[in-house]
């Protein structure tokens, strides 16, 4: 049987395959694919965590009580799964624990696009990469025997290509998979992390470490295709299909399927054969730090980037200098990502927007486009939960350094259940007088409406508790006084809101609830509204908002029915009474 | 061996590039071919600029086409062609279609840019897919064409249509996919064009 498979779907093929039955992941670009197509297979246990912390660990509890288990987060999110992540590799597994990251080198859709190899070799654990969907889905069923052979969590690491991109994948269809598990034993002491067995444990896994090189040396996935001796390139991951695809079978190649711990003998077998060394890989030079510890000579980031992705173009330029001719490129206008029409949001920032002394921390999310043109809203984006944070030390150096502003944070329903309660608990208790606005859109939009815990549906869609955001509020500390639930599209209530929250000496939350546009339970829109282009003067109000129904035609501004959602936020704002019902 | 074909897909979120690229995915597989799809989801899909690009052949490595190396560009409006213009081989075809930009910020701005490629193909896929009944099919329309310029026989892809799209849609869709197809007027050289 053969299928066209995204990476990420031949993952959750994989996993499955492997008899992995305990999922457990927070959603992030480009990783999300793999939980949702792995939850529809028979008899799987998957779910969506608040965050990937809590994720990972679910997954460590699982392989510990001896079945194999599967966490998939994006690179930002194994920073937040850190700290379990480090110390699995002392704790150990009994079943498999396979972790995937799904790097995004060209920063896509995160923040930032640091390389995650290195978590490998600094948490000490294998390191798989693979170069296609067929590969994810293989590998994938030898990361777990990896794992369990040397009792050690592997890491699974893909990149926005490699998860995104179809590829032609082979599977046996009606495959029975066998269901092998680990028995359980009560008080084994190495799983208790105190110093005195750490110290022990870390002396193993370094003995362990070098029986791993010993494997990956004979890894068949780190493989050496010979031809021509005159250049021999090192790659691993997609960068191993761009340099299939710009030389063929003209060069040498040096294969990496499993980086760390690195192939040392596979490599000075390839160093003894190819004349001219070239290391072609995405991000950080952590394959070329490997061979030139070695002292085996190569070229690798003096001509390949360290910044944006790689491709085939770049990979042909760097060594061979050559180029394509190409038709001249015509600058047209960028069409960026907005905000959905009708999208409460709009309504809550057209509020905000109206105070000058507003400081507006924002957080991750579909609301970060709060922060671009025209809107403009938000001041700071660093991190998920990083608004309410950030918005206490900001505040607080009014103490020292008075500028007469009120900070507020910006945070959506999924990112507070993921990071945003502990920042909430840090306002309330240091009394730090800030204003907490939540998004409550009913969903975790960005990634592609997943469920969350306020959203009273599992990953499966079945109904399970819905855990009200303003019970975690009161119970975090907020005085009801001090919190207002708001629907965005009324704009007069929302501006009092925010005027009387802006004036509390206390911390203040409103919670903004209005679901989100692309919801599929959303009814069709039963009102549209419209521009009298008599009475209207062009003063771009309505414009301002952001929404992406309100157009400029013939010098006329003017709203598409086919997108209006009759939300009305346009015609409150609109001073001249130019936008009516249609 | 024959060589790979590559083809840019190129539109706006909600605009069906995705699905169409499905489709056209899908039947090159049951055709036999080795083939390479690259998306990307996530912000993009907010309104903003979506492209996919596949690649077809005996054998594929690269998901990414190589700057200067499409031999088939579909624009699902002018702009969004013209945005992946650089793409193009030297004698790549560009499929074009002829979608009512009427924002200030296009209307009137783009078109003559069309004239620098060798081979330029509009396609009435706007009009066609009013026609058929809805506009949102103009992307079957665009599907059409593109498999119309690549040679490629109706029966097959009336089965990857049966097979991918929703009952509820897949008249309309193979209607519009046919009109695409077959009709003569739709496929306009440029020359033709500028003298209207
Ligand atoms: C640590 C981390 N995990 C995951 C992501 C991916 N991510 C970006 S936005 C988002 C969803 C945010 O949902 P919500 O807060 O409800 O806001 P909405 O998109 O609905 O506006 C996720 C999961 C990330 N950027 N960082």
């Amino acid at each position: 049987m053969k299928a066209l498979m995204m990476g990420n779907e031949a993952i959750a093929r994989g996993a499955y395959e492997a008899n992995c039955k305990i999922i457990s992941s927070y959603p992030g670009t480009p990783s999300t694919e793999i939980v949702e197509s792995i939850s529809v297979y028979e008899g799987v246990y998957a779910e969506w965590a608040p965050n990937e912390k809590v994720a990972l660990e679910v997954a460590a509890g699982a392989c510990i009580a001896g079945i194999r288990s599967l966490t998939t987060m994006k690179h930002v999110g194994v920073n937040v799964a850190a700290d379990p992540l480090f110390n699995m590799t002392y704790e150990g597994v009994n079943a498999g624990l396979v972790i995937v990251s799904a790097d995004d080198p060209g920063i896509h859709s995160s923040q930032n696009e640091q390389d995650n190899r290195i978590y490998a070799s600094h948490a000490k654990m294998p390191l798989l990469e693979p170069t296609s969907s067929q590969e994810c889905k293989d590998m994938i069923v030898e990361a777990y025997e990896i794992s369990e052979r040397f009792n050690t969590p592997v890491l699974f690491r893909t990149t926005t290509r490699v998860s995104h991109s179809k590829g032609i994948v082979h599977f046996q269809e009606d495959l029975a998979v066998e269901e092998k598990f680990r028995t359980y034993k009560k008080n084994k002491l190495d799983r208790l992390l105190l110093p005195a067995i750490s110290r022990k444990r870390h002396l193993e896994i370094e003995a362990n470490l070098l029986d791993i090189q010993a494997y990956s040396n004979s890894y068949p996935l780190n493989v050496i295709e010979y031809s021509s001796p005159e250049i021999g390139i090192v790659t691993s991951g997609i960068s191993y299909q761009y340099v299939k695809e710009v030389f063929g079978d003209t060069v040498s190649v040096l294969k990496l399927g499993m980086s760390y711990p690195f192939p040392d003998e596979k490599a000075k077998e390839f160093a003894a054969w190819a004349k001219t060394i070239y290391v072609v890989e995405e991000g950080e030079p952590f394959i070329e730090t490997s061979l030139k510890a070695m002292g085996i000579a190569c070229t690798g980031k003096e001509i390949i980037p360290v910044c944006g992705e790689l491709n085939p173009e770049i990979i042909r330029k760097a060594i061979t200098r050559e180029e394509f001719d190409c038709y001249e490129g015509v600058q047209v206008p960028p069409r960026p990502p907005r905000l959905c029409a009708g999208c409460g949001y709009l309504g809550l920032y057209s509020a905000v927007k109206q105070h000058r002394d507003i400081i507006a921390a924002g957080d991750i999310g579909c609301y970060t486009l709060g922060g671009t043109e025209p809107i403009k809203a938000l001041d700071t984006v660093l991190c998920m939960g990083a608004s309410i944070s950030m918005a206490t030390g900001m505040q607080r150096t009014q103490d020292f350094k008075p500028m007469g502003k009120k900070v507020f944070a910006f945070i959506g329903d999924s990112t507070f259940f993921h990071s945003g309660m502990t920042g909430l608990l840090n306002a309330v208790y240091n009394k730090t007088p800030i204003v907490i606005c939540i998004l409550d859109n009913r969903s975790t939009s960005m990634t592609g409406n997943q469920e969350n815990p306020g959203t009273g549906r599992t990953l499966q869609g079945s109904t399970s508790e819905v855990i009200r955001i303003e019970d975690i509020v009161l119970a975090l500390g907020i005085k009801p006084d001090n919190l207002r639930i708001l629907d965005p599209t009324n704009l007069q209530e929302t501006q009092q809101c925010v005027d009387t929250a802006k004036h509390s000496t206390e911390p203040f939350v409103i919670i903004s609830r209005h679901p989100c546009e692309l919801l599929k339970s959303k009814a069709e829109p039963t009102k549209k509204y419209i521009i009298d282009n008599v009475t209207c003067v062009n003063c771009k109000k309505c414009t301002m908002l952001g929404c992406s129904a309100i157009k400029i035609v013939d010098r006329q501004i003017m709203i598409d029915p086919l997108d209006c959602k009759g939300c009305s936020i346009c015609q409150q704002v609109c001073p001249y009474d130019s936008i009516k019902e249609a | 061996m024959t060589a790979a074909t590559s083809i840019i897909l190129a539109g706006v979120g909600g605009k069906g590039v995705i699905t169409v690229t499905n489709v056209l995915s899908q039947g090159l597989v049951a055709l036999g071919y080795d083939v390479k799809v690259s998306e990307v989801h996530g912000m993009s899909q907010r309104g903003g600029s979506v492209h996919a690009q596949v690649r077809f052949g005996d054998k594929i490595y690269s998901p990414l086409i190589e700057m200067g190396t499409a031999d088939y560009i579909v624009g699902f409006d002018q702009i969004e062609a013209l945005r992946w213009g650089s793409f193009l081989k030297q004698e790549g075809r560009m499929l074009v279609n002829l979608a009512e930009l009427n924002e200030d910020t296009y209307k009137g701005k783009y078109e003559d840019n069309f004239s620098r490629y060798k081979h330029v193909t509009y396609v009435e896929g706007t009009a066609i897919a009013k026609e058929t009944g809805n506009v949102r099919n103009e992307n079957f329309v665009m599907l059409g064409a593109l498999l119309q310029a690549l040679g490629f026989e109706f029966d097959v892809w009336k089965s990857t249509m049966e097979k991918y799209i929703k009952k509820q849609y897949q008249e309309d869709s193979i209607l519009s996919l046919l009109r695409g197809m077959r009709e003569q007027r739709v496929a306009r050289e440029k020359e033709t064009v500028y003298e209207l």
